[in-house]
């Protein structure tokens, strides 16, 4: 098997370069013979690549520690599920799920670009073998990046085992989502560059950039709000999001990628934005490449993993070669993307398509000042200066509620131009409510002017969003003559791309409140408590009530348990837990949370003195920190009815 | 110049310059300046700053307890060295073995000891395996 996946590798290299050389020489001799072969090389990329992968599974369910991978991320002791995800828990066998999701990813739009705009299909299929063969290369002649290397010396009898904070249902899913995501996003870049250099027609390749473009978007989406919750339920430090520059890693190119779908929406409904499109696809791209880097170059300095600084030349050159790429052929078409409609009004609903963008691309710009300002600050000034979570909060807390404010406001304008009576009284109606609540919030004493603002944005959004919903629904109702419930799901069925689209902005607002109720009303509590004493965190009363060992044959666990009490009634349990790993010699601290809509009371055990007689602990509140999760599905369920596919003969509904 | 082109130049410049002063706000309160140990012994006394560092191995008291003291050591001159002292929840990846690089975060006293607020033991290898 080792052996197997070691040739798979070496096949695909040659299968992506060979298909290369046929992409290019089908542009060149506009040759169709030599296009359908480059295809058939695309078409053994990704069965080569499906072969390597299931070698490698087949060595890990078969735990054979023979393969210097698996003796490294598994043991006998460790349970199936984590077995598989081992798989991707590791340098190495990541960059092999990278590399299999860019095979099919390629092979799979490249059968639609070869249906719905063939012109531009041997284009595409270049850029696409041209990212697959970088992936491929790196994995076979990298420093520690390839999973098939064998074991130096005698076969071990047991793995080293997985680090127990990867063994967590989301560290199986995060990777994943975010390798979905990032590989996602290397297709509208291929699908538009495609487009640009055979000068196909946008309408052909724009279903194949907007159903790729949303899938990136969603699943690096689903990637960092999985990773967020994991942080939170794993870290112990109470907090789900730490600016750190691997996290800015992955939040760059999902911002742009928000604005990137955003664009594609202007360019199927309006013909406009093909430049910003094409910008955006380039900006994506890139971040998706640097992200990449940053995570495992080890050249920022991040607690997160996979240091490998052999790949710092590596991807500079990929990074250096894919934005010359760009650059190029962006001037060498910059004729084509003058598209000839202009915003007529400076405040319509174009236009708030252009400000949501830019403020996205600011944000943008922001975050990645912060991640390489103190490289920059260290080469000018020879003191490194470090930037810490401040910055990012006081820089992009403005702009976000800016956002907030944006997605409320440009569904209540009208297209084209506008309709100030009707704009202004749209605004009365959803602006009334918000007022509403800043009055309430403001009676109940909370002063904080980012607070008040982040929760009256929300419920102008919501109203607004509410009030499409709304209006669609009753329009609906009356056109077709059916019943409410009837109505409402063929309003949303079809016109899935508008009220998914509303769906989402729905659950962004959500999320927004989340986060703004975690960070304003945070309260920490940090307490040393003897047997029976008693700590009081918020509304609630802990108290101590022992400590008991168990000794498992992996680990050793210490059991605090505490009675949580609520105006002297006992409404229950925690018990948070400290793990000693041996076989690792490494902590873990579980920590305890007590969810409800309201909020989490979240307690970790930091220490213990002797048999229990007395315990260190943190215990915080962290009010509606659990709509952070909801507005997350929210957000999700409104991308997956965007992307729903549409059967072939749709009918449309006016909108 | 078109009145067009001149109102994308205007409304560019306007947002560069509101991004610039953004950005120069946040970065007056987020900055935070990073020292070696030696750096920082030549620095003096100096507060709000990381130093970053080896553990001198044997040097942990209070390993399992909320206050911890320990040394670092400068990793190109190991002769200096910063006794540290930290009250808090301790990282699980702090552990008391040699050359783990700690990055310490607080206030460097005159009388020649940093009582650190955050600490963040730096383990190239977090989410891998142990070595």
């Amino acid at each position: 098997m080792n052996l197997l996946g070691y040739v798979c590798l070496i096949l695909v290299s040659i299968a992506c370069l060979g298909g290369l050389a046929l992409a290019l020489a089908a542009i060149v001799r506009r040759s169709d013979e030599a296009a359908r072969s480059a295809f058939l090389a695309v078409h053994a990329v990704a069965a080569l690549a499906v072969l390597a992968s299931l070698s490698l599974v087949v060595l890990l369910v078969t735990r054979d520690f023979s393969n210097y991978y698996v003796y490294s991320y598994t043991a006998r002791s460790l349970p199936f599920a984590y077995t598989l995800s081992a798989f991707w828990a590791g340098n190495a066998g990541s960059l092999l799920l990278w590399l299999l999701l860019m095979a099919v990813f390629s092979l799979v739009v490249l059968r639609q670009l070869r249906r719905e705009a063939p012109s531009s299909a041997p284009h595409a299929a270049a850029v696409l073998l041209a990212i697959t063969a970088f992936f491929a290369l790196l994995m076979l002649f990298g420093n520690d990046s390839n999973p098939f290397l064998r074991q130096p010396g005698a076969i071990p009898a047991d793995g080293r085992g997985m680090n127990p904070m990867l063994q967590h249902p989301g560290m199986v899913i995060h990777p994943v989502a975010l390798y979905f995501g990032y590989v996602g996003l290397a297709v509208p870049f291929a699908v538009i560059m495609g487009g640009l250099l055979a000068r196909s027609p946008s309408s052909a390749w724009l279903p194949a950039l907007r159903r790729w473009s949303l899938l990136g978007w969603l699943f690096l989406g689903i990637g960092n709000l999985v990773g967020a919750w994991w942080a939170y339920v794993t870290l112990g430090w109470g907090g789900y999001w730490a600016w750190d520059p691997v996290e800015n890693a992955s939040l760059m190119p999902w911002l742009t990628a928000t604005a990137l779908v955003h664009s594609v929406a202007m360019l199927r409904r309006r013909q406009m934005f093909l430049g910003w499109t094409v910008l955006l696809a380039v900006f994506t791209f890139l971040l998706t490449i640097f992200g990449t880097f940053l995570t495992r170059s080890g050249i920022a300095a991040s607690v997160h993993a996979f240091s490998d600084n052999t790949f710092i030349p590596w991807f500079t050159i990929f990074l250096l070669a894919a934005l010359l790429f760009s650059v190029v052929v962006i001037l060498y078409r910059r004729s084509d993307l003058r598209s000839g409609k202009r915003l007529d009004h400076l405040v319509s609903r174009e236009s708030s398509f252009l400000y949501t963008n830019v403020v996205l691309l600011v944000i943008t710009f922001v975050v990645l000042w912060g991640v390489v300002f103190p490289t920059v600050a260290g080469a000018l000034h020879g003191a490194e200066v470090g930037l810490d979570p401040n910055f990012f909060t006081v820089a992009t807390v403005p702009l976000a509620l800016v956002l907030m404010l944006l997605i409320g406001l440009c569904p209540l304008l009208p297209w084209r131009g506008t309709d100030t009576p009707r704009l202004l009284k749209d605004v009365a109606w959803t602006a009334t409510p918000a007022i509403v609540v800043l009055v309430v919030l403001l009676a109940v004493g909370i002063r904080k002017p980012y607070t008040l603002l982040s929760f009256t944005l929300a419920t102008f959004t919501a109203v607004s969003v509410a009030l499409q919903y709304g209006r669609g629904w009753r329009s609906r109702r009356r056109a077709a003559g059916v019943g409410w419930l009837r109505a409402f799901g063929g309003l949303v069925w079809n016109n899935r791309s508008r009220y998914g689209g509303f769906l989402v902005h729905l659950g962004v607002i959500v999320v927004l409140v989340g986060i703004t109720g975690s960070y304003a009303f945070k309260q920490v509590v940090d307490g040393e408590l003897a047997q029976g004493e008693v700590l009081e965190v918020g509304r609630f009363e802990l108290t101590y009530d022992g400590l008991t060992v168990e000794d498992a044959p992996d680990k050793q666990l210490a059991r605090a348990t505490f009675t949580v009490r609520h105006g002297g009634q006992v409404v229950g349990e925690v018990d948070p837990v400290k793990e000693y790993y041996y076989a690792s010699d490494q902590v873990w601290t579980r920590v305890d949370v007590r969810s409800n809509l309201a909020g989490d009371l979240y307690v970790a055990l930091l220490a213990f003195q002797g048999t229990g007689e007395s315990v260190s602990i943190r215990a915080e509140i962290n009010p509606l920190v659990g709509w952070l999760w909801i507005g997350g599905g929210v957000l999700v369920a409104g991308g997956l009815i965007a992307l729903w596919p549409a059967r072939r003969s749709r009918v449309r509904a006016p909108s | 110049m078109s009145a067009r082109a001149i109102k994308i130049t205007a409304g560019v410049a306007v947002i560069a310059i509101a991004v610039a002063m953004l950005i120069w706000v946040s970065v007056g309160k987020g900055s935070v300046y990073y020292y070696t140990v030696s750096e920082l012994l030549a620095k003096g006394p100096v507060q709000q700053v990381r130093v970053s560092g080896e553990l001198v191995a044997g040097s942990v008291q209070g390993l399992g307890t909320t206050s911890l003291k320990f040394v670092l050591h400068d990793r190109d001159k190991p002769e200096l060295t910063v006794p540290v002292t930290y009250e808090g929840p301790v990282p699980d990846t702090f552990k008391d073995q040699p050359d783990i690089e700690v990055v310490a975060e607080g206030d460097f006293a005159a009388d020649g000891l940093f009582k650190a607020t955050v600490l963040t033991p730096k383990c190239p290898s977090k989410y891998e395996a142990a070595p």
